[in-house]
């Protein structure tokens, strides 16, 4: 990876956590206008390395960290939270739903860093609004309260609302929960297709080969293997990592993996 | 969408209206609404003076003020309730109402309300809700969990009772207690134009507070991480509000005592009947807050005439079931 591509960056990143290493100096890329998966089995530090990444977590504020989290070069930390807002958007793992407000109304607060103070959101802003529902494919639950809706049709609504933000970079925290098969392949269609960089958790493994440039994996806090994801998504790597065996095999220049 | 709000909000508002009108009739001494209609449209220069000295000066100023406190509980309830996000909280919870009521009776107990111009209890009330707020505030720290905040409401609030409470025990003439008795029911007797204006402004700056903010209230119900990776200071605005519902709690108790309820069930009807966003719930809050108000006012005031039932009673024996039944039902699994 050559250092112009490279967006963001972690080196020595560690977290201590009342004497257990939940991070344990990890260094890891993330190229611009590459998909990068984060992988590794429960536990391993993926969320915990997405919460420095998106600011959840910063060096030197939170208790026990040490390394630096880097995007072109400078500290992560040091843009104002709007500035993040306008390039970063994040997708977490568990998230909040404001059961009565309707499901239009939740995708528009994705436009919030960009509204004016005081001001209300512009027509520019509903447009961008409709695309990414539409993306999303939730356009036909706009009117419908978010209270009413099933685990997977909130989950797409969260990702309109992540689209929504319209962002040059996105962080999604295990994107596909919830969803059936036609959606997760729809979601990773649609982030192959758009010009962003994109950090994502990522379980499946076969959605990992198919749909990413890069995959960093974890084990206990360490990143165990970097690199191409035709490189790390190797049987004796996996084997390592998740500690159960794993078939590989291509055809048509596509990755299938079985456990 | 928004059309429907508009609708609500023009119906709630004609209906604000002929209760107000209304209201003007209902006291000890009922006077007809043909009477009173007479009066309003002459400017309350009818051939009865004593008609008019008694809509002009006793029940106008009374239903206005009822219909602004009434507002203005309200829509502190809907602040203190996004902020805490607990549908249970309101400025009672958060202990404003303990602050003021101690600083209240214990201006009327140790006779301080005689001095400072006749307005000891006013700024008796005023100083102890400030106190009781700047307590929570600090106590919570800058830990946003909404939890600790209404637990630490709830802790000022005991500390503060208990100061009611003795201040009550300890003294020592029967007249004392029944008006520090009085006064912590809520109750609107003696309502005068003077207070009027104060009310007014104090309104205007909360409704005014909550429009310029109405996205990012609404922001902040996605908690405070999300919120934050919007990009939101969610504890700056988190301090402004509470700042802000505790100033205007204040004014309203420390004026008409402690009227109970209002803020919790208005913010939940609202919820009901309109939008959850807060650019529509502000105006159905306020215009059912004041409704809410004017109803309870009027009834207080006739029910058992000519005695009057002090306002808070009232409330609370409405608005007490509501509590419970939100419990009952929030908390059921």
């Amino acid at each position: 990876m050559h250092d112009k591509d490279m967006l963001l960056e972690t080196r020595n990143l560690s977290l201590n956590i009342g004497g257990k290493n939940v991070l344990c100096e990890v260094s890891a890329h993330f190229a611009e206008n590459q998909i990068t998966a984060i992988i590794g089995p429960n536990g391993s530090g993926k969320s915990t390395l997405l919460s420095f990444l998106t600011r959840k977590r910063v060096v030197g504020e939170t208790g026990g960290t040490a390394g630096e989290v880097l995007f072109r070069g400078n500290p992560l930390a040091d843009m104002s939270s709007q500035s993040f807002a306008r390039l970063a958007a994040v997708l977490p793992q568990f998230h909040h739903t404001i059961l009565d407000f309707y499901v239009e109304d939740i995708v528009l607060m994705g436009r919030f860093p960009f509204k004016e103070k005081f001001q209300d959101y512009t027509n520019e802003d509903r447009e961008k609004v409709r695309i990414a529902m539409e993306k999303a494919g939730v356009s036909h639950l706009a009117l419908r309260k978010a209270g009413g809706l099933s685990g997977g049709e909130l989950q797409r609504v969260m990702i309109a609302r992540t689209l929504a933000q319209d962002t040059d970079l996105l962080f999604l925290d295990e994107p596909t929960n919830h969803l059936d098969v036609k959606h997760k392949l729809a979601l990773m269609h649609l982030l192959r297709g758009c010009d962003k960089t994109v950090v994502a958790v990522l379980h499946d493994l076969s959605l990992v080969a198919q749909y990413t440039d890069y995959v960093v994996a974890m084990k206990d806090g360490k990143v165990y293997a970097k690199g191409k994801t035709e490189e790390v998504l190797k049987p004796d790597i996996l084997e390592e990592i998740f500690e159960v065996p794993f078939l590989r095999f291509e055809q048509d220049g596509k990755i299938y993996l079985n456990y | 969408m928004r059309k429907s709000v508009f609708g609500i909000a023009a119906i709630l508002l004609v209906l604000l209206c002929i209760t107000l009108l209304l209201s003007l009739g209902a006291g000890s001494v009922m006077i007809p609404s043909d009477v009173v209609w007479q009066q309003v449209v002459n400017g309350f220069e009818g051939e009865n003076a004593q008609v008019s000295r008694i809509l002009f000066d006793i029940r106008l100023p009374r239903s206005l003020f009822a219909a602004m406190a009434g507002a203005s509980l309200g829509l502190t309830g809907l602040l203190m309730q996004t902020i805490s996000q607990n549908d249970l909280a309101d400025p009672y919870i958060l202990g404003v109402s303990s602050g003021a009521g101690a600083g209240a009776v214990i201006c009327i107990v140790t006779g301080l309300s005689t001095m400072l111009l006749g307005y000891g209890v006013y700024i008796g009330a005023f100083v102890g809700a400030a106190l009781a707020t700047a307590s929570v505030l600090l106590l919570s720290g800058r830990n946003d969990n909404p939890l600790r905040l209404v637990l630490m409401g709830i802790g000022v609030s005991a500390i503060f009772s208990a100061l009611t409470m003795f201040a009550i025990y300890a003294a020592k003439d029967e007249a004392q207690v029944r008006s520090a008795m009085f006064w912590l029911l809520g109750s609107l007797t003696g309502i005068q134009w003077k207070v009027v204006p104060v009310m007014m402004i104090s309104l205007a700056v909360l409704m005014l507070f909550c429009w310029l903010y109405r996205h990012e209230l609404d922001i902040m119900l996605l908690g405070s991480e999300e919120a934050r990776s919007l990009g939101m200071s969610y504890q700056r605005l988190q301090r402004m509000s509470v700042i802000m519902a505790s100033v205007s709690a204040a004014v309203v108790t420390s004026i008409a005592g402690v009227i109970g309820f209002v803020g919790l069930i208005v913010p939940h009807m609202a919820r009901r009947i309109g939008r959850p966003d807060h650019a529509s719930m502000l105006w159905v809050t306020v215009l059912l807050g004041a409704l809410v108000m004017v109803v309870a006012d009027a009834l207080a005031r006739s029910l058992f005439r000519p005695e009057e039932l002090p306002i808070g009673i009232l409330t609370s024996f409405l608005g007490a079931p509501v509590f419970l039944w939100i419990i009952w039902r929030q908390y059921a699994r």
